[in-house]
């Protein structure tokens, strides 16, 4: 029995590179009867944060400038919290996979001078970790006086042509400034109270259907964050107040009762052992971080607070940037653009119609990084064939199911003579699939060789026509309008009747350095938005 | 007398029927375990040897079930290299019995490789046919040994009201933003 195949009503979720977003918008004008295209909201979250970390790192910057112009450029030392804690990682990771980490030396270290203490785990720091920023400051807070003990242990030993480890002084250097301990600080509490809620929410949307909540949602729950965000402007001390920080979302903990057992499950019920304590004891390790974030009883912890508003202000400003600038994906989905995807401007039909859907592009995501896990594994395996054996293990194809809960998979629920066909076909094909993917291949590179063609046609012009220029100049150096010495240029100036006259015969003698000897660093705006300079 | 007779003859035949019954079930247990035992031995063993194709002169080629057998297994992550191994082994291990002098080459191993692409696509090709609605679609693109590459899911609400993606296609792009 044949259907038609309804694709009104669908929904196209993308990442928000232009690439994507291109290939989403040329979709959806594809597709008849209406279809509805969303950014992923995971990927929307990470853009600002990565932004924030950025713009905190500027600020760092100017702020220790003297400082870190004093520490020896060998040791990379610098204000970017992605840098500490890949750093980190790299060191303290127990499950010690960095040849020049010491992690296996730390374990047993925190194990013989710190049994029954907490230590979190150090976050997986390889590869890209869009979130790393803030989810990676959480163990770094909460160990650091562990971590600093340990560097200091390592670094006064002193065997004979023993050089101490960069990576440890790099670490060592950048744990004991106040300053970075009052960014990590910060990270932190952004990371419990706007990433772990936002996270949740926007990959838990699919499976609240039954609470009235679907993408469309996001956006009210970006109106929420945007709100929040400016009361912390308007008072930066706000990004201490655990009740207020811990509470941007209380009200969806109101409406969705599976988020306010996850909550329930983050504080009081997920549990995390303490180094070698053999009693087995266990804590609620995000309770004790939280309150370690807003009630700091380490004298560092308490003397990095004037520091920690000051950062929060600068955060929470950078974040508010991002929101509202409309250029970028996000702003759209805040109801203060009024755009017709946000919250406020769709219809309770449509919101009905996308429950079930998800709010993430995690789907492609996963299958891109399964298919690179084959290319990895395979070594010079075909990208089609590694994406192949990657896509048809997701789709459990072939699954085989070892208990009564689990169905086979698709392939095994046809009939025998079905199955033997479709492998036939499978080997029969196999030759002209391989020419097809090959053919692709080449299509790409020549596509690839195109552009780069015109690419260096276009330089060529260009650089034809600065030669041309540079030419042209050079010709004008030995002409009487060029003047050799600045008695000659002061005559001239004064000679000339008018401010535009002096003005153009300084921009032409400038000129014929900079594009006649190509003497760029006496370059010279002489306009500015389409206007000139005078 | 009589009676008594009677029904010593009529307990006589009753124990007759129930015995006879016991021995056709007796019967029908033996035949069946000869059957089992006859599948694990030697008649219906899988021969794992290449056949003639049909309609192709002299050409041989494994059978579907040893081609479909190293698809399984390169697709639940085994590596081509183990694969003539490890089929070896569950062979001889199963039927108790040696293989044929005929192992599979390694280069056949990878190249089934293009035999999963081309089922997992026949079988998509099934799966998205037989839906009445695509619900969700998503799509991304990255690039691997500086060669882009492209992926598209579809998902289809399940009875559950969840969508339930399944992965159409990962291919080279044609054209792309991603050199």
């Amino acid at each position: 029995m044949w259907f038609r195949l309804d694709i009104s009503g669908t929904l196209l979720t993308t990442d928000t590179c232009n690439a994507a977003q291109k290939v989403r918008r040329l979709l959806v004008e594809d597709i008849p009867d209406g279809a509805f295209e969303m950014d992923c909201m995971n990927h929307l979250r990470n853009v600002w944060i990565g932004n924030m970390e950025k713009e905190l790192t500027k600020s760092l910057n100017q702020l220790l400038r003297v400082s870190l112009d004093e520490i020896d450029p060998r040791l990379r030392v610098s204000t970017s919290c992605s840098a500490l804690f890949r750093a980190g990682w790299k060191e303290f990771c127990l499950n010690a996979n960095y040849a020049k980490g010491h992690g296996a030396l730390f374990g047993s270290f925190m194990k013989e001078k710190h049994p029954g203490a907490l230590l979190l785990h150090v976050e997986r720091a390889s590869g890209s970790r869009q979130d790393l920023c803030t989810e990676g400051a959480l163990p770094f807070y909460m160990n650091y006086e562990y971590y600093l003990e340990f560097l200091d242990h390592m670094l006064r030993k002193k065997i004979k042509d023993d050089k101490a480890s960069i990576l440890q002084l790099n670490l060592f250097v950048a744990l004991s400034s106040e300053e970075m301990i009052a960014l990590i600080r910060l990270l932190s509490i952004i990371h419990l109270s706007i990433v772990v809620p936002f996270r949740w929410l926007a990959g838990k949307t699919h499976e609240l259907a039954d609470h009235n909540w679907g993408p469309v949602s996001m956006g009210h729950v970006l109106d929420t964050l945007d709100k929040k965000l400016q009361e912390i402007q308007q008072d930066p001390k706000l990004i201490l107040d655990e009740t207020f920080m811990m509470s941007m979302f209380d009200e969806y903990r109101q409406k969705l009762p599976p988020f306010d057992d996850y909550w329930e499950l983050l504080y009081k019920k997920r549990l995390m052992s303490v180094v070698a304590r053999h009693t087995g004891a266990r804590v609620a390790y995000l309770a004790q971080v939280r309150k370690e974030l807003f009630h700091p009883t380490r004298q560092t912890d308490k003397d990095t607070t004037d520091q920690v508003i000051a950062l929060g202000e600068i955060a929470v400003g950078r974040l508010l940037t991002e929101l509202h600038n409309p250029k970028k994906a996000t702003h759209r989905y805040l109801s203060s653009s009024n755009s017709p995807v946000c919250w406020k401007n769709v219809s309770d039909d449509v919101k009905k119609l996308l429950y079930g859907r998800k709010a993430t592009n995690d789907e492609a995501e996963s299958a891109l990084g399964s298919a690179t896990h084959e290319i990895q594994k395979a070594g010079r395996i075909d990208i089609p064939n590694a994406a192949a054996v990657s896509d048809v293990r997701r789709n459990r194809i072939f699954h085989r199911s070892t208990s009564d809960k689990e169905k086979d998979g698709m392939f095994h629920c046809f009939e025998d003579v079905l199955q033997e066909c479709i492998m036939r076909v499978g080997m029969k094909d196999a030759p002209n699939t391989r020419v097809t993917n090959n053919e692709q291949l080449e299509e790409q590179l020549k596509v690839k060789q195109k552009k780069m063609e015109l690419a260096k046609e276009k330089n060529m012009e260009s650089a034809t026509e600065s030669y041309i220029d540079a030419l042209y100049y050079i010709a004008m150096y030995g002409s009487d309008k060029c003047a050799r010495d600045l008695k000659t240029v002061e005559e001239i100036l004064k000679r000339l009747p008018s401010d535009a006259q002096r003005y153009v015969f300084l921009k032409e003698n400038i000129t014929i350095y900079v594009k006649g000897f190509g003497w760029d660093e006496y370059k010279h705006a002489w306009s500015k938005n389409g206007r000139s300079i005078q | 007398m009589v009676k008594l007779e009677q029904e010593k003859r009529k307990e006589a035949q009753d124990q007759l029927i129930r015995m006879s019954k016991e021995t056709v079930k007796l019967q029908n247990m033996i035949a069946k375990y000869e059957a089992l035992l006859k599948d694990t031995t030697s008649d219906k063993a899988k021969i794992m040897k290449k056949e003639f194709d049909v309609g192709r002169g002299g050409s041989r080629r494994w059978p579907v079930w040893v081609v479909q057998f190293v698809c399984e297994l390169l697709v639940c992550g085994t590596l081509p290299r183990t694969i003539r191994n490890n089929l070896v082994i569950m062979y001889r291990t199963m039927y108790d019995k040696e293989t044929s002098i005929e192992v599979l080459s390694l280069s056949f191993i990878r190249e089934c490789r293009t035999i999963v692409q081309v089922v997992g696509e026949t079988v998509t090709a099934i799966k998205l046919g037989q839906a009445e609605k695509w619900d969700q679609l998503w799509t991304d693109a990255t690039s691997r040994r500086q060669i882009s590459f492209q992926t598209l899911i579809i998902g289809m609400l399940g009875d559950d009201d969840i969508v339930d993606p399944f992965v159409v296609s990962s291919r080279y792009l044609g054209y792309s933003t991603h050199y």
